[in-house]
């Protein structure tokens, strides 16, 4: 392998004017030097003299700045000028020369000059001998300053294309280029060839179809002429069969109408008989449901209310008696008490009866004490004792007063008591009373509400009673029409059926066609034009019109002429058509005798011409004798017999049969039908109406009747307790006058007691003066002490007195209490419980009787009830009978349409049968005139369906229409452009097999591009991820492709992870992990495929002792194969070269120093034992 | 790159003056250029590699003189008077 030998720069950049060489060798050589000496220039030179073109490359702005720009003591250079020395022993340059040598020049206005070997040449030639030897400017085996992420910056696909270039892949794609151009050519070639094919395949299809049709013209003349005859020996087969049938049903359907029409007679019969039976029922029914069951009904709703009284009898009883139980309970404990009391009372009276026995007792004694004294002072004085007596007399007095006064307030109090409790009860009552008033009132309105709501249903009844006859007589009307119309319509269904069948017979089937094509301006026949006055003259107008009759009247010759195209376009036959404004009107000349037709006959006036043009020139004559009377040829004459006398003189006659086509109008007859139709359906949706309503009646009035017994049951227990309310309002009204009239006697009472008070109050008081100046009057000192005495005693008597007279009040106040009070009212209370007890039994009683009542009221209910049902059951089986009956009739009177339909139906196909055997006969007779111009031969087989034969036969006649004109020439001519169609297809095939072989062989070239790609890559990549373990120990990285599939759609990822890290997306690493990725990656190239020589400049920036350390082994161990030139400051990489340039700079011009390590260490070695030894170690 | 530059500086500049003051000491001693390897004083590539390094820095600071008169010819030093 080549490798650089020394570097020769002239004027470049900062190394001067004068000539500096760089001496390289073999293996690893470092340059080293202060930053801004000068060393990456001497990578710019070598990139410069291999022909870059970058300045920016090479770290300047243009081309002429690479030339030395001069300095105070040294002049600016003229050009700068570098040359490369390339040892070539190993012929790896293709040049057969030891040494190689290229110099590039540059000049200051950036044109640049090549010498290879001393001979100049062109940057192309030099880089041509360059990549020869795998070396080029832009190469990976240069690494800029900076430059070592390039590998890791650049794109997945450029990075694929590293790849690509090593590979050498070029080769390939260079083959499928030459290989696609055979392909373009292969396929204009087919393309030409499909071109032709496209012309004659179309020329083909065009004479094929042509063949075609001649081929199919021949088979379908021969088999038209086949299925004709066919057709019409089928046809004439098929007329004879139809003519047969027709006659044998003919016979059928004349004997299945004798049948019906017996039926129908029996059917008529049964009706009348159902319907007679149906009458009787249905007056059976009305009369039972009118007095039977309205009867029974009431009674059972007078029953049922008197049993709901009864009921409601008892409860009010019960209620009574649980009431009076009540009272009676608490008159029983009142009673309880008061004898309680008497018992207390009199026992208490006994007490006070035994201290006032000693309260006079003692008394007694004190009064015969009282009267020693007395008799004592007696003896004092006479008039004394004349005094005492009489202080004595009105003390008693006083006393008697004071006492009366005592009795009468204790009165008052007790009156006063019982005015209260009078008046309490009288208010009592009085609240009751409002009450039942309020009550009273309630019932009151509902009475009237009940009544009034009775009247209302009963006037209802009356309203649907009325409605109901009304309707009854109604229906007996619309029955008795039904009865008239349907008779009518049967009569005018037969008159339509003749005459239908008649109008058939006589149609004319063009006329009818053309009536029906719906062309505008068609006006009609004449003879639907025209009205026959008078019957008489029927027969002879329609002699006179004859064949005009059918004459088509049209509003101008355009509608003719369209009506006449319509006719031929169709084949329907022909017609006369009048058009009104070009048709002339003939006329009767001056002839004074007979009857003009025009006069006799009625017509729209716009249509006048057209009926002139026909009969303007007929007379009507009596008979011939009229006739010869005019002049036989002298004018258009028809007598009323129908003879004919033209005015050529030509005399028609005979038997006329009457074609009467002017008399059968159906439509005046379906009119009439149609209009008794609708009267018949209004007159059954009338009864109909009138039946509903008349069930809707007697419903409602039955619903009636029911609410009105009830109401009435509701408006007599309102009254009932209405009475018995005002019973109790009765009885309170005189019980509170009782208690009012008591309590006017107590208050009178009272008032006259309180002025008998007034009254001893003025006694008493009196009574006190005179007792004080009596005493005065007997105070005496002797007598004072007795009246001392006597005045102690008296004192003592008066105090036990008034004790006494206290005992005695109290004494009869009890036996006022006890006979006057108590006593009266145990009596009152006993007579009281005794009264309840009696109400309490009546009660019972009473409910006893209502009970025993309503038994014997819902025995009586069950037996109305039961008679009720009877009579409804009765009612439902006669309703029952007459729905069957009705059902009955309406299915009769049904089955009878049904026949009738029947009928109608048959008689018709009869008509229409004889009309069709005279037509299967006429046209049986022409295809027979027809068949004798085929040959009956050719018919092998007759098919069921004719129908079909036919439309084949047309559609045979149309595709033969279709074919013409028919090409027969076509038929030889179609094989030679076969001929020739093919060969062009067989050899459209051979370029086609040319073209896929040319496909294949691309292929091919594509398998060995991407197996030479793939062998290339594994092994890079291979080298790559031990390079990267060896770099960055523990660490792992691959190259991965993007597609793996199509390793050319995609680029090349790196995928690395550095020593304990994650996997790491590259641009994420640091800068030292990036350099080593790159390198990595440059080496696994290098390993694979080395380059002469590698300049690296400063890879080692970023990393640390130990990574620099790692990739200086690496260095040293490639350079075995490649020559590596290092740019580098670290000594660690240094100290790993085999040569060192030192490069320092001085007043602005670099110099260079270069030193082998070797031998410096071989010297060192020497020297260091000489100086041992020298010092005698 | 800044940050390595300056380590190897700082850590470098002692070096580098106290190599300058050893090229002056054997200069004022004899007045003669001086030889390369009289400045190496371990002989280990790394040694050698590094004072080699410090002469060129002491060039490129205009301190002393480096002369060489063929390619990887023995390599003087002399220093310069400022």
């Amino acid at each position: 392998m080549p490798y650089v030998e020394k570097l020769e720069m002239r004027g470049f950049k900062s190394y001067g004017s004068r000539k500096i060489v760089v001496p390289f060798s073999r293996g690893f050589t470092a340059i080293v030097g202060a930053n801004g000496s000068g060393k990456s220039n001497i990578g710019d030179a070598i990139l410069f003299v291999l022909g870059g073109l970058s300045a920016k490359a090479m770290r300047a702005t243009r081309i002429g700045d690479l030339i030395f720009a001069g300095t105070k003591e040294e002049a600016p250079a003229k050009y700068a000028e570098v040359a490369m020395y390339f040892n070539n022993e190993d012929r790896g340059f293709p040049i057969d020369e030891d040494e190689v040598v290229i110099k590039r020049r540059v000049y200051p206005d950036g044109r640049s000059a090549y010498w290879l070997n001393g001979k100049r040449t062109s940057r192309s030639d030099i880089l041509d001998v360059l990549s020869a030897a795998m070396i080029s400017p832009d190469g990976y085996n240069l690494v800029l300053q900076g430059d070592i992420t390039k590998f890791i910056k650049m794109s997945p696909t450029e990075r694929r294309m590293i790849i690509d270039e090593i590979s050498g892949i070029a080769e390939y794609d260079e083959k499928k280029k030459k290989a696609m151009e055979e392909l373009k050519q292969a396929e204009e070639n087919l393309a030409r060839v499909d071109l032709l094919i496209r012309e004659v395949k179309t020329q083909l299809d065009k004479l094929e179809k042509e063949r075609n049709d001649a081929l199919r013209y021949l088979d379908l003349k021969e088999k038209l002429e086949v299925a004709r005859t066919t057709l019409l020996t089928g046809e004439v087969k098929r007329l004879q069969n139809l003519i047969a049938e027709s006659r044998a049903r003919d016979e059928e359907i004349e004997v299945e109408i004798e049948r019906i029409n017996g039926e129908l007679e029996n059917i008529a019969k049964t009706i009348v008989e159902k319907e007679k039976t149906l009458t009787q029922i249905e007056r059976e029914l009305e009369e039972k449901s009118e007095d039977g069951i309205l009867d029974v009904t009431k009674k059972i709703s007078e029953v049922a209310s008197k049993i709901e009284l009864a009921k409601k009898n008892i409860e009010l009883a019960k209620k009574e008696i649980s009431e009076s139980q009540r009272r009676l309970a608490k008159a029983k404990e009142d009673l309880k008490n008061v004898s309680a009391e008497i018992e207390k009372g009199k026992s208490t009276i006994e007490r006070w009866k035994k201290r006032r026995e000693n309260l006079i007792a003692e008394i007694q004694k004190k009064e015969k004490e009282k009267n020693e004294l007395i008799l004592k002072l007696a003896e004092i004085d006479k008039n004394f004792t004349i005094a005492k007596q009489e202080l004595d007399k009105v003390e008693e007095e006083l006393e008697n007063a004071k006492k009366t006064q005592y009795f009468k307030e204790s009165e008052i109090t007790k009156i006063t008591e019982e005015i209260e409790r009078i008046k309490s009860k009288i208010s009592q009552q009085s609240t009751r009373r409002i009450i039942l008033k309020s009550k009273l009132e309630e019932l009151k309105a509902e009475i009237n509400v009940k009544k009034s709501e009775l009247s209302e249903i009963d006037s209802k009844i009356e309203k649907a009673s009325v409605r109901l006859r009304e309707i009854e007589k109604e229906l007996e009307k619309g029955q008795e029409k039904l009865e008239k119309i349907v008779p009518e319509i049967k009569k005018l269904n037969e008159e339509l059926i003749k005459a239908e069948a008649r109008k058939e017979v006589h149609q004319n089937k063009t006329l009818e066609a053309i009536k029906n094509a719906n062309i505008p301006g068609i006006y009609g026949s004449l003879a639907e034009l025209i009205r026959v006055r008078d019957d008489t003259y029927l027969t002879a107008v329609e002699v006179a019109l004859g064949s005009h009759a059918d004459n088509v009247v049209v509003k101008d010759d355009k509608v003719a002429e369209e009506a006449i195209k319509f006719l031929k376009r169709n084949r329907l036959g022909r017609l006369t058509f009048l058009p009104l404004n070009k048709i002339k009107p003939r006329k009767l000349d001056g002839v004074s005798k007979g009857i003009p037709v025009m006069d006799v006959i009625e017509y729209d006036p716009q249509f006048k011409n057209a009926v002139a043009f026909a009969v303007g020139d007929t007379l009507i004559v009596n008979d011939m004798e009229e006739a010869r009377d005019v002049g036989i040829g002298k004018v258009r004459m028809v007598t009323l017999e129908g003879e004919l006398l033209e005015r050529s003189g030509a005399i028609v006659g005979g038997y006329y049969r009457p074609r009467t086509k002017l008399a059968i109008n159906t439509d005046e007859i379906k009119m009439a039908l149609a209009s008794r139709e609708k009267e018949k359906d209004a007159l059954e949706s009338q009864i109909n109406a009138l039946k509903l309503e008349q069930r809707g009646l007697e419903r409602e009035l039955f619903e009636l009747r029911v609410r009105k017994s009830d109401v009435s049951k509701d408006l007599q227990m309102l009254q009932k307790e209405m009475d018995r309310f005002l019973n109790e309002d009765k009885t309170l009204k005189e019980e509170i006058e009782t208690a009012e009239n008591r309590l006017k006697e107590l208050e009178s009472f009272i008032h006259q007691t309180k002025g008998d008070l007034a009254k001893l109050s003025g006694r008493v008081e009196r009574l006190e003066k005179i007792r004080n100046k009596l005493r005065k009057a007997l105070d005496n000192p002797e007598a004072r002490e007795l009246n001392q005495k006597i005045r102690e005693v008296e004192h003592e008597i008066s105090k036990l007195r008034e004790e006494l007279s206290k005992v005695e009040s109290r004494l009869e106040n009890l036996d006022i209490r006890i006979n006057e009070e108590l006593i009266p009212r145990k009596a009152d209370l006993e007579e009281e419980i005794e009264g309840i007890v009696n109400r309490i039994n009546a009660f019972k009683a009473s409910i006893k009787q209502n009970e025993e009542d309503i038994k014997s009221l819902q025995a009586q209910l069950e037996e109305l009830q039961e008679k009720e049902q009877a009579v409804k059951d009765e009612l439902k089986a006669l309703r029952d009978e007459r729905d069957r009956l009705r059902e009955e009739i309406s299915q009769m009177r049904e089955e009878k349409e049904k026949l009738r339909d029947v009928l109608q139906k048959l008689r018709l196909e009869a008509n229409s049968l004889k009309i069709k055997m005279a037509q299967y006969e006429s046209q049986l007779r022409e295809k027979e005139s027809e068949l004798k111009h085929h040959d009956v031969k050719v018919v092998k087989e007759i098919p069921e369906d004719l129908e079909k034969l036919r439309e084949e036969i047309e559609q045979m006649e149309d595709e033969i229409r279709e074919l013409e004109p028919v090409n027969m020439k076509a038929i030889e001519d179609y094989e030679v452009v076969e001929r020739r169609y093919l060969e062009l297809k067989s050899k459209r095939e051979r370029l086609e097999a040319e073209k896929d072989s040319i496909i294949e062989f691309i292929n091919e070239i594509e398998n060995q591009k991407r197996n030479v790609f793939m062998q290339t890559l594994n092994a890079i990549a291979r080298n790559f991820s031990e390079l990267f373990t060896k770099l960055s120990p523990g660490g792992e990285a691959k190259l991965v492709l993007e597609n793996e599939e199509d390793p050319f759609s995609g680029g090349l990822d790196i995928e690395a992870k550095p020593a304990g890290k994650e996997v790491k997306r590259i641009e994420a690493m640091s800068g030292g992990e990036k350099a080593l990725t790159a390198l990595a990656f440059v080496f696994a190239i290098q390993h694979f495929k080395p380059a002469p020589f590698y300049l690296f400049d400063e890879i080692d920036a970023h990393l640390d002792d130990a990574n620099v350390k790692r990739v200086a082994d690496l260095i040293k161990e490639a350079s075995k194969d490649s020559q590596f030139i290092v740019i580098t400051l670290r000594d660690v990489m240094m100290s790993n070269a085999d040569k060192i340039i030192g490069v320092s700079m001085r007043k602005g011009v670099s110099r260079v120093v270069s030193l082998s390590l070797e031998k410096a260490m071989e010297y060192l070695e020497k020297a260091r034992a000489k100086n041992a030894n020298a010092l005698g170690l | 790159e800044i940050f390595v530059v300056d380590d190897f500086r700082v850590d470098i500049e002692k070096h580098v003056n106290k190599l300058y003051e050893i090229v002056r000491e054997l200069y004022s001693n004899t007045k003669d250029k001086i030889a390369l390897w009289e400045l190496v004083f371990d002989p280990s590539p790394k040694i050698v590699a590094r004072t080699f390094l410090y002469l060129l820095f002491l060039a490129n600071m205009g301190k002393i003189e480096l002369i060489q008169e063929e390619p990887f010819g023995e390599i003087f030093v002399v220093p310069l008077e400022n």
